[in-house]
């Protein structure tokens, strides 16, 4: 179901432009890395865009992400398919000529399931979105629903005290 | 009127590919965009919406397909 290229209009690169522009390298890492070693595949990505000229100034470190589909990687002769990745993106300044150079090598990283590469607007650029912090956002909701049904719980152990109390008076009467 | 301001708010801030929370409000339970009359947007902010989520797609943070 899935494409294995970029999205045309993220592929194109116009290399008549002369001005730096700023973009956004979005990644996959494959989860045969260990969890110690992601920041050393995220600092080699990171090395090769300053290599490339480019000038890093937003990161966010890569976290484990549950795929919303089966991706399949050419590995040692063989398609595996991976369900998980871990996920990160950093924005970095350069000038669209070195473009061309920099997505090669990118692709050529042994370590990347897949990566997408984004011109950035500049209401985009003025407004990174951090997107495992997103989704933490929305988990410790979850946990405030659970202090929701404790609460609940404590309202049915006030019934049993009016229920004695009732019972009590049915007594005395 | 309500959802009026709200896209117009989005639109100003953006809609960015990796909000997949913020993306999968405007989205069927088969994954498909919804459209024009459905998310309100205007027309920019449609197209906008389109290409987040195409992004999305393609970094396997939203589905293509859902049963």
């Amino acid at each position: 179901m899935s494409e294995t290229n970029m999205p045309a209009a993220e592929a194109a690169v116009r290399n008549d432009e002369q001005e730096i522009a700023s973009y956004e390298l979005a990644y996959h890492i494959l989860p045969t890395v260990a969890e110690g070693e992601v920041m050393t595949v995220e600092n080699e990505l990171k090395a090769l865009i300053t290599k490339a000229g480019g000038e890093v100034f937003d990161t966010e470190a890569a976290e484990r992400f549950e795929l919303a589909y089966e991706i399949d990687k050419y590995l040692e002769g063989r398609y595996r398919k991976f369900n998980s990745a871990y996920f990160g993106w950093t924005r970095f300044k350069l000038a669209p000529a070195a473009l061309t150079e920099l997505t090669s090598h990118v692709d050529e990283h042994k370590q990347l399931l897949r990566f997408l590469l984004v011109r950035l607007t500049k209401v985009e650029e003025a407004n990174p979105f951090k997107f495992h912090e997103a989704l933490v956002d929305t988990k410790i909701k979850n946990i405030d629903l659970d202090v929701e049904l404790a609460a609940d719980a404590e309202v049915v152990d006030t019934d049993d005290i009016i229920d004695e109390v009732v019972e009590e008076e049915v007594k005395v009467a | 009127m309500e959802q009026h301001n709200l896209h117009k708010k989005a639109a100003l801030e953006h809609i960015d590919y990796k909000d997949i929370i913020g993306l999968s409000n405007n989205i069927n339970p088969h994954a498909r965009m919804n459209s024009r009359r459905r998310t309100g947007f205007s027309a920019k902010a449609q197209r906008d919406f389109a290409r987040a989520i195409k992004r999305a797609r393609f970094m396997a943070l939203m589905p293509y397909i859902a049963r």
